[in-house]
């Protein structure tokens, strides 16, 4: 396996265990996920009507 | 496979030669297949250049670039050395000998230096030295063919060419005495030149490599213009590349950029998700650790989204028309003829 290829698995998984050790601690520590989730799908949806609106008029 | 070409093949087999080396043998096998009333058969009895560069190779010691053949290093007293070296032709039958001992005489003078390159050494054929010489120099392995005319000892220890009216041809593998034994090893340097391999192995392994190459490229240069086209099988073959293969690789080109475009809006999503880092509406630490573990998990899978989709890419977008074409010249030409 070349060296560029073992660097990049080896970014990923670091990236990988840095974001699932984040968000156990974050629930673990009384964060919402819900809540950011909704906050995302509000934006996405905000966004979608505003595109929407834009072609209709 | 003509004279030029064997000659070709064996120089680039023999790249683990010192360049010096090399043009020598190179030069040497030109000759006598230059010289030669029946190359062919010259080319059959000396094998292959692969066989012959292996067999060169097995017995290979590299030259001494600074000291050629004229002349090696002569300390005050040669004498010794050359004397040793006419014991060994005096002692040495006319047929393959090998000679343990010499009498070497030994004077008051220092012993000569010895050199371990080979050098072709002409002695007289009678040297008169044995009976004023005390004994007290070893030669080792000496091996010695027949001639009848002029004298030509090879050796390890550095001397000098004399030349001779009646000789031996001798190859003298190593002469050394007792005395400049010591003197030899302080003359030769310790660490070998960097272009000899360490191990034989690695030879042969490189050696067989550049003999494949050297082979393939004979090849080309006789096969060149030899393949036909199968003008049938092409029109065919070109024919349904134009009604199924342009249609797949669009397809695949398709899929290849929803890829792409899912792992940019994962992208965008993640960094969109660490903006949120700012907002009043996530207080707490939890809340931001959560925010920064979904972050990086969405930029994480865009990432590894993106190498998927380059993977797609190279195997199936472009790897499809890439069989085409490989496959379509392939069965599309007659290859009779080839080498």
């Amino acid at each position: 396996m070349k060296t560029a290829n073992k660097v990049f698995l080896i970014m990923m998984a670091c990236l990988l265990i840095l974001g699932a050790l984040s968000l156990a601690v974050g629930i673990g520590l009384g964060g919402s996920l819900t809540a950011v989730f909704t906050q995302a799908q509000a934006a996405v949806t905000r966004l979608l009507d505003s595109f929407f609106l834009f072609f209709q008029g | 496979m003509n004279r030029h070409a064997y000659i070709a093949e064996l120089t680039q087999l023999l790249y683990y030669m010192a360049p010096w080396d090399r043009d020598a043998a190179v030069k040497k096998y030109d000759a006598l297949l230059e010289s030669s009333q029946d190359p062919e058969a010259l080319m059959k009895e000396l094998g292959s250049p692969m066989k012959l560069a292996v067999t060169l190779s097995r017995g290979y010691e590299p030259s001494d670039p600074n000291a050629p053949k004229p002349e090696p290093e002569v300390t005050p007293e040669p004498e010794e050395a050359a004397e040793a070296v006419a014991e060994a032709t005096e002692e040495v039958p006319e047929t393959e000998t090998d000679a343990e001992t010499a009498d070497v005489s030994e004077t008051d003078e220092p012993a000569a230096e010895v050199v371990e390159t080979e050098a072709e050494v002409d002695v007289p054929a009678e040297v008169e030295t044995a009976e004023d010489a005390p004994e007290e120099a070893d030669v080792d392995a000496v091996e010695t063919e027949t001639a009848d005319a002029p004298a030509e000892v090879e050796t390890e220890a550095g001397t000098e060419e004399q030349d001779a009216p009646e000789a031996v041809e001798i190859e003298v593998a190593e002469i050394r005495s007792e005395e400049a034994s010591s003197e030899a090893k302080a003359a030769i340097p310790e660490s070998k030149p960097s272009f000899v391999p360490p191990g034989g192995d690695e030879i042969f392994s490189e050696i067989f490599s550049a003999a494949t190459q050297a082979q393939s490229a004979v090849a080309v240069g006789n096969s060149a213009g030899r393949a036909k086209p199968r003008p049938a099988v092409l029109v065919f073959y070109i024919l349904a590349c134009i009604l199924v293969g342009v249609p797949v690789t669009v397809v695949l080109l398709a899929v290849d950029l929803m890829i792409f475009l899912l792992a940019a809006a994962v992208l965008v999503f993640g960094i969109y998700i660490l903006s949120f880092f700012g907002l009043s509406g996530f207080p707490g630490l939890g809340n931001k650790l959560v925010i920064l573990g979904v972050g990086i998990l969405a930029v994480t899978a865009a990432i590894a989204l993106a190498w998927l989709g380059v993977w797609f890419m190279r195997n199936a977008t472009v790897g499809f028309p890439g069989f085409l074409v490989r496959f379509g010249r392939e069965h599309g030409y007659s290859r009779e003829g080839n080498v």
